[in-house]
């Protein structure tokens, strides 16, 4: 699904260069569910920002199924994002004044897919994971779980080819963030393509395959 | 497309009601400025519209000779030299030689009291030929006008006002009855229905028409008249009419160079349209007025829009996530900020046509509203919207989403 060719990125401070990642090399396949690990500073996020094509690298190559997308614009990859993935984040970033089921709505405002009755189709992911009671809600009349939930509802209505999750329990309780670990492995088994960025390794079970990066650079590539 | 404008639509009111306050006093500005306008426009258009109404009751293209010269002081005061220059004979060469003259109506009149049996009232009377009615538009609710031959034959005829058939006679048919004019029983032969005070301040109600050569020979014994109604065809220019009749009036009148005026001529609209000076420039001053607000109240948008959309850079960052493009935002902003504008021109629209009907109420002017001014208002909130949007918008697209949200 994806392929990574010795991308590397670098922040320049001033005349200084500051390596972030030194030369990734990975492939990722339709139907995995990966676990990214690495401690703070270690590039994951921008690895992440590369793959969600929200950041651009130095060098190296870059192919989505196969296109590379390496030459597109910034029209073009808002377009190819709202198409293709489906984002999670840490702090769920629902829009507080929209209700539950208006923010599980949203990408499909942007989106040029023909998404059948997508108002009913939000309400059946939301029902999925739980809140068929909640759908009216307010972000602030949710609970942290209960709010990416939301989320994921969201990043799954425009039927996207990869979700990318970016420290999706890092603001849960473990009991809780287990819970939204158990949902992501759910949708793998339905068949989506799954990564999950994260420090915490107590993660690690919940994949197949764990990548973890140290220092800008892949120190450990395994699948269970 | 409409899908997603009704979405930046439903945002912009959600985002409206949580910060009411805020976006309330943003409006203000075009609301006072809207307001202003439309309450403007729709007042004075009723003003204009009661004027219209006050020249055409009186009488349509009417010129009004008047014996004496009613002059300015210096203290602005109006000033009446009498005069018993003005012949029939004057009046009838006007209609002769004057072009454009349809009709001339010479007239007399006076204020005395009328008695019947044992009630008496102080009336207007008007000695008159038979065609002031048709030249003063004057309905008869009874009875019949008096004729031309009325006249020739000076005939103790009379056509008596509303209030005065009221007020003498209560319900009884007063058609053949006689009423005493200077101690002569003159017959009312028909009553006028009821028109109120005209713009003069006179009360229509309270006079008595006479025919002109039975005042003049049975009633009062003069040679004089005191002045006379001049009807011109439609169209003709009536500032250029009154110079004509001024000159010719000082040839009859043998006046030389230096000498002054025995006699005053003006029109309804003389009269009345220096009303409508003093409507236009308040109509200056409103405009001014309105684009001062209008330009505050672009101001007022801007600001908020800009601290709305520095407020809101998670969302926008979301938004550029799930695949909004920069067009989108701006888009999007933009409605907002339009939306707003709106709003206060909706709310100006509505607060100045409540405060038309008080004025209009209280003025007795008839209610109007000013199509234009409504329709160039929304046009105006619209565009002032816009243009208050643009650069908070254009920053909005500024934001990436990993610098925002990380």
């Amino acid at each position: 699904m994806i392929t990574l060719k010795n991308i590397k990125k670098s922040y320049f401070i001033g005349e200084r260069e500051l390596p972030i990642l030194k030369g990734i090399n990975l492939s990722i396949n339709a139907g995995e569910l990966v676990i990214l690990m690495g401690v703070s500073g270690s590039g994951k996020t921008t690895l992440m920002n590369i793959i969600g094509l929200l950041d651009k690298q130095t060098e190296g190559e870059y192919f989505f199924m196969n296109r590379s997308v390496d030459g597109m614009d910034d029209e073009s990859l808002a377009m190819f994002r709202n198409e293709h993935i489906g984002f999670v984040f840490q702090q769920f970033f629902l829009l507080p004044y929209l209700n539950a089921i208006e923010n599980v709505l949203i990408p499909i405002v942007y989106s040029k897919k023909d998404i059948k009755h997508p108002r009913d189709k939000a309400r059946q992911l939301l029902a999925r994971f739980g809140l068929a009671e909640r759908i009216h809600n307010k972000p602030s009349q949710l609970s942290g779980g209960e709010q990416q939930r939301v989320a994921i509802a969201r990043a799954l209505i425009n039927d996207p080819d990869l979700i990318l999750a970016d420290e999706p329990t890092g603001a849960l309780d473990s009991k809780t963030g287990n819970e939204i670990m158990e949902l992501f492995r759910m949708l793998n088994n339905d068949g989506k393509t799954v990564i999950i960025v994260t420090h915490d390794p107590k993660l690690a079970q919940f994949g197949k395959r764990l990548i973890r990066i140290e220092d800008g650079t892949i120190s450990e590539d395994k699948s269970n | 497309m409409i899908y997603t404008l009704n979405f930046y639509f439903r945002i912009a009111l959600q985002n409206l009601i949580v910060h009411k306050a805020r976006m309330i006093l943003s409006l203000l500005g075009i609301l006072f400025a809207v307001m202003s306008l439309v309450a403007f426009g729709n007042i004075s258009s009723g003003m204009k519209m009661k004027i219209d109404n006050e020249i055409s009751r009186f009488g349509k293209n009417l010129v009004i000779l008047r014996s004496g010269l009613v002059f300015v002081t210096g203290r602005g005061t109006r000033q009446f030299s009498e005069s018993k220059s003005l012949k029939l004979q004057d009046v009838k060469i006007l209609k002769e030689r004057l072009r454009d003259v349809e009709e001339v109506v010479p007239f007399y009149d006076t204020t005395y009291p009328a008695r019947y049996g044992e009630n008496t009232l102080k009336v207007s009377i008007m000695g008159a030929t038979a065609n002031i009615f048709t030249v003063r538009n004057i309905g008869l609710i009874m009875g019949r006008p008096f004729t031309d031959n009325d006249d020739l034959d000076v005939e103790k005829r009379a056509v008596v006002g509303f209030k005065v058939y009221d007020n003498l006679f209560k319900s009884d048919d007063p058609i053949g009855k006689n009423i005493l004019i200077y101690r002569a029983p003159t017959e009312i032969i028909g009553v006028i229905e009821e028109k109120g005070v005209d713009f003069t301040g006179q009360d229509q109600d309270l006079q008595v028409y006479v025919p002109l050569n039975t005042f003049m020979r049975r009633y009062s014994n003069i040679d004089y008249i005191k002045g006379a109604y001049i009807q011109t065809r439609d169209g003709v220019n009536l500032s250029e009419l009154k110079q004509r009749i001024r000159n010719l009036m000082r040839r009859i009148h043998n006046l030389k160079e230096g000498q002054k005026d025995d006699f005053s001529i003006f029109t309804l609209d003389d009269i009345l349209r220096t009303r409508e000076e003093g409507i236009r420039l308040v109509s200056i001053l409103t405009i001014i007025a309105s684009i001062v607000s209008f330009l505050i109240g672009g101001l007022g948008i801007f600001a908020i829009m800009l601290l709305s959309v520095s407020e809101r850079k998670m969302e926008i960052g979301i938004r550029r996530v799930v695949g909004s493009k920069k067009k989108d935002i701006i888009l999007q902003f933009l409605t907002e900020s339009v939306i707003v504008a709106l709003i206060g021109g909706i709310a100006g629209i509505i607060i100045g046509c409540i405060i038309t009907l008080i004025v209009d109420y209280f003025g007795g002017f008839p209610f109007l509203l000013h199509g234009q001014n409504i329709f160039l208002s929304i046009f105006i909130s619209v565009l002032v919207g816009l243009a208050a949007g643009v650069y908070p918008a254009m920053q909005g697209t500024k934001y990436e989403p990993i610098e925002v949200l990380h």
